[in-house]
């Protein structure tokens, strides 16, 4: 009996070591471990890239940061006076915010010295090892040229060898600065450099050893590089994989995907469009669980669409957790806001508001933005008395963290920003809002797929004080040869396991516009609607009886058009919940596509203010259930654009203004073109409504898996 | 047609002055931010019917409903359902499960009053008198709007003090809908009211209508002559 338990011992101390062991234990490049002083990079932020030249091109190189610990205080959280206050606190580890001297790197390095020029501007670093050279070069993210020869560091304590010699000097170029006229140009139709992924939904399942899992993709010919990547949630292990583009087979190898990693690529595919088919093996002894996505470059003409995410100015005092009582003060904390989901960007800026007093903030005036635990920039303060510290700014993703953040839908959602120190109680005001300027589909401006429904805009209002949900307006429209047809449709998205939806009132201002950006007056605010629905087990109860079938498929087409979406990102962060604990992920309430009842106590409100704005007021009774209502509205000239200039919103008896303009400022109000000129073939794929790619024979205003590619 | 004399107002003034009593603790745990939610309304509703039959004289019935809705208001700002089912699907509150029995109960109160078929009776017509009551408050409440502004502290839901006229006036519609004559002699029969002479209802049912006053704890007839008499 003894030996058995021996035995199970050793075995699981085996495997627990392989778990953690790095790449040089498994027989690859080697990683190499060292002091950030050593390589110049005390001071430095934490946001490294690395790459590595071997087989004459330059590939992604895994790097490691020595994290620290901090912890994230989940702002709705603390918004209501009764919250239960320990649920707002999430340990996590982050880079430190400024390396250290003696912050330990760790990352691979290939042998022997590159001979190309690199792709980006960073320190080309040689090591030396028992006579053997190695080399690889460390990149901030905003002086990447090519993200994808990178990777980016992840904070992790790894294992690796210590050099004997290490030397490095600054190479290569840094990219030209984005233009930056064309995001802020208003036009029908411009061409825009994107980023964008959907879910490989047939190769997203799980999958027994030796099994393989297949899916077909296009992309349109604009795609200038394009990569299929297993994002987190993926059972760490061993992955083969072929990938043909039409019947050519142009990548085929094998990756191994570790404990933690947010996302693996399997491979560049370069650009060029076509049909795709990728076969991915699962190559280890045990069942694997696999989460596949696309990601891909596109520069084509896109109809203008631009997002918005805004918080509204949010008011937390912070008291301190009952384990920290006898620290008495809590260092290295991170105000941490949740709702932030992005699948397809071209340029993504934040503005952010913190007001905190000024013993609190750790680095003087400097308060460092992170999403996800991506190092995003820094916001400077000023005081503005003795007990007060402000800080306003604007801060935008470097373009080379979007791959890192599209393929997870916005890596979990939180942008957190500190590091503050809390010494108990305190009050912080903060406010974010996120612009993002991106395509309304991966086929270009007037091509088929336009003459399906296709979502033009988002508005997503975080109702993040006393409650906590999105509130979130859109616009779906269809190209016809004789105009538009278009519709609206509000709904909302409960985190799950906080505080709720029930009793408040969210209200939008909408205006349309003729293409010389008129307002276009409005003859009927509702034309129709259908009421307020939600899923709830009467439904899932109901929809079993015969005689509410018929009313319940009735109303399931408008509905899953928008919410599905959000059933992939559920599925996404669930994924992401369960392998990363290193920064929060906020789970979400979504639907059973086939289940909605009338929600009773909920209401729509839609009238027209001066005869050219559209007020939608939705009032959620007492549903913290996910609610959704489609809006027609009847208007006198075909509008060429649609804004959302206004958003209020109603909780504990008071109605609070979040934001209002009269014309569109930029660039943080929603803006997108209603449809315009008629379609005329291309690209015959819908990618960006549902999450996943379908066929134009798929039923044109809901997400129906059965036609998902 | 009879003519009207500040008698007649007795009643709804004393009804109005229960309704604002009763209200005094919601009052308190909204304008401190304690309870802002909606449900709390259902609460106040109950203190309009407690009000009615208190201030005919009759308390354990409407005090033993108004504590029930006012223990559920505590409960669920210190330990609201959340606290114990988590994360629900539509929000929950005590006062939810709580309010609408208590309301119930005291509309069913009229049930108590007469005999037979004119128990039946008697809540039709003080079912008729909350509908009428109803329709009154939204019919005069928009012109007495008009004139007399809102506190803005309070939700209109909230009877509020400058509003008493309002109340009296409603609660005098309730007692001339509900305490029809035919009622109060059945009333009267059990013990309940002054419409008739005391000496034929004792003539008639004396030994029954002590049984009724013992089942339904009613105390003597002497005290209400002040609360629920009619001219």
């Amino acid at each position: 009996m003894l030996r058995i338990w021996v035995l199970a011992v050793v075995v699981a101390a085996l495997a627990l070591g392989a778990g953690q062991a790095g790449a040089g234990e498994l027989g690859e490049t080697p990683m190499f471990c060292v002091n950030a002083g050593e390589l110049g990079l005390a001071g430095s932020p934490p946001d490294l890239m690395a790459s590595v030249f071997e087989r004459g091109r330059w590939r992604p190189a895994r790097i490691y940061i020595e994290p620290e610990n901090v912890t994230f205080v989940l702002v709705p959280l603390l918004t209501g006076n009764n919250t239960e206050v320990s649920k707002a606190f999430h340990r996590g580890a982050l880079p430190p915010p400024v390396l250290r001297n003696e912050t330990k790197i760790c990352v691979e390095a290939a042998p022997g010295v590159p001979r190309t020029r690199p792709p980006g501007h960073g320190r080309l670093v040689e090591l030396e090892r028992r006579g053997a050279k190695h080399h690889v070069l460390i990149a901030r993210a905003a002086d990447v040229a090519d993200p994808t020869a990178f990777d980016l560091a992840m904070p992790r304590t790894a294992r690796g060898e210590k050099p004997d010699k290490t030397r490095w000097h600054e190479a290569g170029e840094k990219p030209p600065a984005q233009p930056e006229a064309d995001v802020y140009t208003i036009s029908l139709a411009q061409t825009l450099n994107f980023w964008a992924s959907f879910r490989l939904h047939r190769a997203t399942a799980t999958v027994g050893p030796g099994g393989y899992v297949e899916a077909v993709f296009d992309l349109p010919p604009e795609a200038r590089d394009a990569a299929v990547v297993l994002t987190a949630g993926t059972t760490p292990g061993r992955y083969g994989y072929a990938v043909y583009k039409g019947p050519v087979l142009i990548a085929a190898g094998s990756v191994t995907v570790y404990q933690g990693q947010i996302q693996t690529a399997l491979a560049w595919l370069g650009g060029g469009g076509g049909t795709y088919r990728v076969r991915i093996y699962n190559d280890n002894s045990h069942r694997s669980e696999i989460y596949t996505e696309v990601l891909t470059n596109v520069e084509n003409r896109q109809y203008f669409r631009n997002d918005v995410i805004r918080t509204p100015r949010l008011i937390v005092l912070l008291a301190l957790p009952r384990y920290a009582i006898n620290t008495h003060l809590i260092r290295n904390s991170y105000l941490a806001v949740p709702g932030f989901i992005v699948d397809a960007a071209s340029s993504i800026t934040l503005r952010i508001y913190v007001k905190a007093p000024p013993e609190a903030v750790q680095l003087g005036d400097r308060l460092l933005v992170y999403w996800g635990g991506l190092y995003l920039g820094e916001l400077r303060g000023y005081r503005v008395d003795a007990y007060t510290m402000e800080f306003n700014g604007v801060v935008t993703v470097p373009p080379s963290l979007l791959i890192y953040l599209l393929p997870t839908k916005g890596l979990g959602g939180v942008i957190s920003v500190g590091p503050l120190t809390i010494s108990s109680p305190t009050v912080f005001t903060i406010e974010v809002t996120a612009a993002v300027r991106r395509p309304q589909e991966l086929a270009a401006a007037g091509n088929d797929v336009y003459a399906k429904y296709v979502r033009r805009a988002s508005e997503t209002f975080l109702f993040l004080d006393r409650r906590t949900y999105m509130a979130k307006l859109e616009i779906f429209s269809v190209v016809r040869e004789q105009g538009s047809e278009r519709y609206l449709e509000l709904s909302t998205m409960p985190f799950s396991d906080m505080l709720g939806s029930f009793y408040t009132k969210v209200r939008f201002y909408v205006r349309f516009y003729d293409s010389s950006l008129r307002p276009v007056n409005i003859v009927v605010a509702a034309v129709g609607h259908e009421g307020v629905q939600t899923v709830s087990w009467w439904g899932q109860v109901l929809k079993n009886i015969s005689w509410w079938r018929g009313e319940v498929l009735k109303n399931i087409p408008f509905l899953s058009a928008a919410l599905g979406l959000y059933d992939l990102v559920k599925s996404t962060y669930d994924a992401l919940r369960r392998s990363i604990q290193s920064f929060p992920v906020v789970g979400y309430v979504t639907f059973l596509l086939d289940s909605f009842v009338q929600a009773a106590s909920a209401d729509v409100k839609i009238s027209v203010l001066n005869g050219h704005i559209l007020v939608i007021e939705l009032y959620t009774g007492w549903y913290n259930d996910p609610l959704t209502t489609r809006i027609i509205t009847s208007l006198d000239t075909p509008p060429a654009y649609f804004a959302v200039t206004g958003v209020e919103y109603f909780v504990d008896g008071v109605w609070r203004a979040v934001y209002r303009v009269d014309v569109p400022a930029w660039p943080f109000t929603t803006v997108g073109v209603v449809g315009h000129s008629a379609p005329s073939g291309g690209f015959a794929f819908r990618t960006l409504l549902c999450g996943a790619q379908e066929t134009l024979n798929s039923p044109s205003v809901r997400c129906d898996p059965a036609y998902f590619r | 047609m009879t003519r009207l004399t500040s008698a007649d107002f007795r009643f709804g003034l004393k009804t109005s002055l229960f309704l604002y009593l009763l209200n005094v603790p919601f009052y308190l745990v909204y304008v401190t931010g304690l309870y802002v939610v909606p449900p709390i309304y259902l609460a106040v509703a109950t203190t309009f019917a407690a009000a009615y039959w208190m201030a005919c004289g009759l308390y354990r019935v409407p005090v033993a409903a108004y504590s029930a809705v006012l223990a559920a208001v505590v409960l669920d700002i210190v330990a609201p359902p959340s606290a114990v089912f988590g994360y629900t699907p539509v929000a929950l509150h005590w006062v939810v499960f709580t309010a609408p029995a208590a309301l119930l109960a005291l509309v069913f109160y009229a049930l108590a009053f007469g005999r037979g078929l004119w128990r039946l009776v008697s809540l039709a017509l003080l079912l008729a008198a909350v509908v009428a009551g109803h329709l009154y408050l939204l019919l005069a409440g928009v012109l007495w709007r008009l004139a007399v502004p809102p506190l803005p502290a309070l939700p209109p839901e909230f009877p509020q003090p400058q509003d008493l006229p309002l109340y009296v006036v409603l609660y005098e519609l309730w007692r001339k809908i509900h305490q029809r004559p035919a009622i109060r002699r059945h009333m009267a029969a059990v013990g309940y009211s002054h419409g008739t002479p005391p000496g034929r209802e004792n003539r008639r049912d004396g030994a029954r209508d002590g049984g009724d006053q013992r089942r339904l704890n009613i105390r003597p007839v002497e005290l209400r002559r002040t609360n629920c008499e009619t001219t």
